[in-house]
């Protein structure tokens, strides 16, 4: 299986304040991840972690500060400075498409449905008639079609308006699509509904997802690949099977803060992990979540730790982790959420 | 009753209005320029439904043909401003770049010197002819609405269904022309009838002044005549181009709050 | 299961919004009670009408919205026939309301201490900066001395949302209203709220209710569940009694959803 989208060292940095007094804001601070065909690959991370402009940059809506992108094996700066040919660039335009949080803000207000729809052909100049649009509907289960051609979006529920965000981004047949936090605006009994749609889809067409969420219980259904991010940069990366045995702090309290509904939940302790997530302009030396970590050191404030490999398709930014820890897993994890709990 | 609101008694007013100035050829019953030496100051009768003003020029009918001129001045002036805040506040707002920003400070110069003297004293430099007077007050209108339309233009570019339509790959031309402009639809119609008030009011003042085409009644040259008219009790020389003008402004403010009203996307 | 003392009975209520020049019901006929002492979440979608009675009760309803039939007993008292003033008594003094998001609630122009100040002296009650301390100790707050000197946008959002609960409690309400407190939140900051308002009702006698579309953070926290559907209130029962053998059909879809979505998360966490 191909790699259809390489990051490398990718970086954002925005600027905010006024004219004299400019603060960056690094949104994504070198970030590198593969995103291979056929997978679902999530990104989780919170409000602050950078994900959804990585989301953007990645669906090459926005351009990164630094570092590039590999997509369908073109390099993505040239696609930013418009150094390709208009049918390469028309190839890696049809084939990313992304579909967005909110579908409310996501549709024009302005337009049908049909016109919504039928934008895609018309940009990329394809032929099409009333069945295509009517197709695209009936794939994401707005039925029957016809009903739906001639509404705006106002006149549909939030699960039909993500719907037809979906039949937009389909439309082209692309090889990737980026689903930036899909399901968080939605009520629980439609986000379980999307998430058959999007699963049911991707196999029909072959698709291959980057799923960008901080739902981490609703992700876990579908995923296949993982990166955590946390402010910027990525913090533990691998397969699905990370859930099973984090190694990061962040990734074991972001797991443990899950509320699971359940008869007990009222009798059993909540956890959170203590102190705030650093706010967008704040600096933290070395690694990024050394304010809360558990297992904070010296080497923690002084130097940033690299991702890199501890097991079979795992990596991971901490100071703390190696190969040896999987030997004294559960030991390793307990005194994480022990010493947590004490200060909580 | 779901036809009778607010906004459509007031789209009837305008239309009441519109065929005012249009017909006001027939319903005049005088030409409103014809002075007569000796019917100076008439109050009201069935000859003169408002009197006379001191020429003996009739009330009545310089008022209707003084709403033509309004009319004339407002639609004109108006338009012609929102075309030019729109193609600028689209391109400073979506584009930015040189071009964009520099329109933009040339705005801000605009904003900062005091409009109404300007207008007057461009005016009076390019002689009161009624093109002249639409023009000029279109000119020094267009800076503050294309403010407006910027930074509505810079709002709506952050919403999703742009970046949807440049994922799709859509140029720029077409996210501005088909996914931004219809959006800010609504802000400019109601900017379009803020600002023929206010052109209204403008050309009335100018009129007042002795700034008005001669072969263009304005109801601000009656309300100059009613200055001195009212001394010797010639009331109705005052009062009905003042309600007149009244209207006009009344209108077309409260056509454009009416319009925002309705016209916002319903998201809900 | 023991009977409460009733602080708030809600009766009949029935509010429907003029959108434009139609009618549309928010909430139908919708009765429940609220002992002392006791946690209720009402639960809900989006348009269930849940918000909506929350708005009823602290009397905050939009101007579109007519509570066409019922009544809102507080302490025997008929909350919708009070006069504006008698209303903005028992607001803050003897019902609080608390969202999502508190910075967006504090007035980000006044120190934090002068938001308590002018807490006090809208209820004509005397400042006592003593107590404000006293409180943000007992909620955790780190160092209150400096956080009463400091502006709402300098806290952090966890100080926020402390100090914002702080305010609530101040002037030691008997009912306290939590109005979606931790939708759209991220789920460190979610679990951190729902320990918040733990900690709250242990260390304090308060009645509270929970407005919520999460039915992880209703079970964590409430005595009693509702669950609204289209305004009409389809469930009514302890947690377990929700999760475990639902009444409604409603809510068994409902129930199943959440199983469904949380089952990857249930088999790997701990």
């Amino acid at each position: 299986m191909g790699v259809l989208i390489e990051v490398n060292n990718v970086r954002k940095v925005y600027y905010i304040g006024s004219l004299l007094n400019r603060r960056p804001v690094k949104a994504v601070d070198g970030v590198s991840l593969k995103v291979e065909e056929g997978r679902t690959h999530c990104i989780v991370g919170e409000s602050g972690s950078g994900k959804s402009t990585l989301a953007r940059i990645m669906a090459l809506i926005e351009e990164p500060t630094a570092g590039s992108l590999n997509v369908f094996g073109v390099d993505s700066t040239k696609y930013f400075r418009r150094d390709l040919r208009s049918d390469e660039r028309n190839f890696i335009r049809k084939n990313i498409q992304i579909v967005f949080q909110d579908p409310y803000s996501s549709l024009n207000p302005r337009k049908k449905v049909r016109d919504i729809l039928a934008k895609p052909f018309k940009i990329h100049k394809i032929s099409y008639n009333e069945d295509d649009l009517k197709k695209l509907l009936d794939d994401v289960g707005l039925e029957p079609p016809e009903d739906y051609l001639d509404k705006y979006p106002h006149q549909l529920s939030g699960g039909e308006r993500q719907r037809v965000a979906i039949a937009r981004a389909l439309a082209l047949l692309p090889k990737v699509i980026i689903l930036d936090e899909p399901t968080a605006a939605l009520d629980m009994s439609i986000k379980a509904q999307i998430l058959d749609l999007l699963v049911k889809l991707k196999k029909q067409y072959n698709l291959t997802y980057v799923l960008i969420s901080h739902e981490v219980p609703i992700l876990t259904n579908i995923c296949d690949d993982v990166t955590v991010m946390y402010y910027g940069k990525v913090v533990e990366s691998g397969d699905c099977r990370i859930f099973k045995t984090p190694l990061h702090p962040y990734t074991i309290g972001l797991l443990n803060s899950v509320l699971i509904p359940s008869p007990e939940s009222k009798t059993r302790n909540i956890f959170a992990i203590p102190g705030d997530p650093p706010s967008s302009t704040s600096v933290v030396s070395g690694c990024a979540f050394n304010p809360r970590c558990p297992l904070t050191s010296e080497i923690c404030v002084k130097h940033e730790p690299e991702l890199r490999d501890v097991g079979i398709n795992h990596k991971v930014a901490c100071h703390k982790c190696d190969q040896g820890v999987f030997e004294r897993y559960e030991e390793y994890r307990d005194s994480i959420m022990r010493i947590w709990k004490e200060m909580l | 009753m779901r036809w009778l609101n607010s906004l459509t008694i007031c789209v009837a007013l305008t239309l009441l209005l519109g065929i005012v100035g249009l017909l006001a050829d027939l319903i005049a019953p005088y030409d409103p320029l014809n002075t007569r030496m000796f019917r100076g100051l008439q109050p009201p009768s069935n000859v003169n439904l408002m009197g006379t003003d001191q020429l003996g020029r009739d009330v009545f009918s310089w008022v209707i043909y003084g709403i033509r001129t309004s009319l004339l001045v407002g639609l004109s002036s108006a338009t012609i401003a929102v075309a030019i805040a729109v193609l600028i506040g689209l391109l400073s707002g979506y584009r930015g770049g040189i071009i964009g920003n520099t329109l933009m400070r040339v705005a801000d110069v605009f904003l900062s010197i005091p409009r109404f003297m300007l207008i007057i004293v461009t005016v009076v430099l390019l002689s009161p002819r009624i093109s002249n007077i639409i023009l000029v007050i279109a000119i020094f209108s267009w800076p503050e609405a294309a403010r407006v339309v910027r930074s509505e233009v810079l709002s709506i570019k952050e919403r999703e269904y742009v970046m949807a339509a440049k994922a799709l790959g859509s140029r720029d031309l077409d996210i501005m022309v088909s996914e931004i402009l219809p959006n800010v639809i609504p802000t400019i119609l109601s900017l379009w009838t803020l600002i023929i008030a206010d052109a209204i009011l403008t050309e009335s003042a100018l009129g007042f002044l002795g700034l008005s085409d001669l072969n263009y009644p304005s109801l601000g040259v009656m309300l100059m005549m009613a200055k001195n008219a009212i001394f010797v009790g010639g009331w109705w020389v005052l009062l009905f181009p003042s309600i007149a003008l009244v209207i006009l402004i009344l209108v077309f403010n409260s056509l454009s709050d009416k319009l925002i009203e309705r016209l916002s996307p319903r998201l809900g | 299961m023991i009977r409460l003392k009733p602080l708030l009975e809600v009766r009949e209520l029935t509010v429907v919004y003029k959108v434009r020049d139609t009618m549309k019901y928010a909430v139908k006929n919708v009765s429940f009670t609220l002992g002392e002492d006791e946690v209720l979440a009402i639960v809900g979608e989006s348009g269930s009408g849940k918000s909506t009675i929350a708005l009823s009760i602290v009397g905050a309803l939009p101007e579109n919205a007519v509570v066409v039939r019922g009544r809102i007993l507080f302490k025997g008292v008929d909350l919708l026939r009070l006069r504006p003033s008698e209303r903005r008594d028992i607001n803050g003094k003897e019902i609080s309301i608390i969202y999502q998001d508190p910075i967006a609630h504090l007035n980000p122009l006044r120190k934090v201490r002068l938001i308590f100040k002018d807490l006090f002296e809208d209820h004509g009650v005397e400042f006592n900066i003593q107590k404000v301390l006293e409180l943000l100790r007992k909620l955790k707050v780190p160092d209150p001395q400096r956080v009463l000197e400091s502006y709402p946008f300098q806290l952090s959002g966890g100080m926020a949302q402390r100090v914002f609960i702080a305010l609530a409690l101040v002037l030691n309400p008997k009912l306290l209203i939590a109005d979606e407190p931790t939708s759209a939140l991220d789920l460190t900051i979610q679990a951190q709220v729902v320990r918040l308002l733990r900690e709250v009702r242990e260390s304090f006698r308060i009645s509270m209710i929970i407005i919520t579309h999460d039915i992880g953070v209703a079970t964590s926290i409430a005595d009693r569940i509702l669950v609204m559907c289209d305004g009409e209130l389809v469930e009514e029962g302890s947690p377990e009694e929700v999760l475990l053998r639902p009444k409604s059909k409603y809510t068994a879809n409902l129930v199943n959803s959440t199983k469904t979505l949380y089952e990857g998360v249930m088999s790997w966490v701990y």
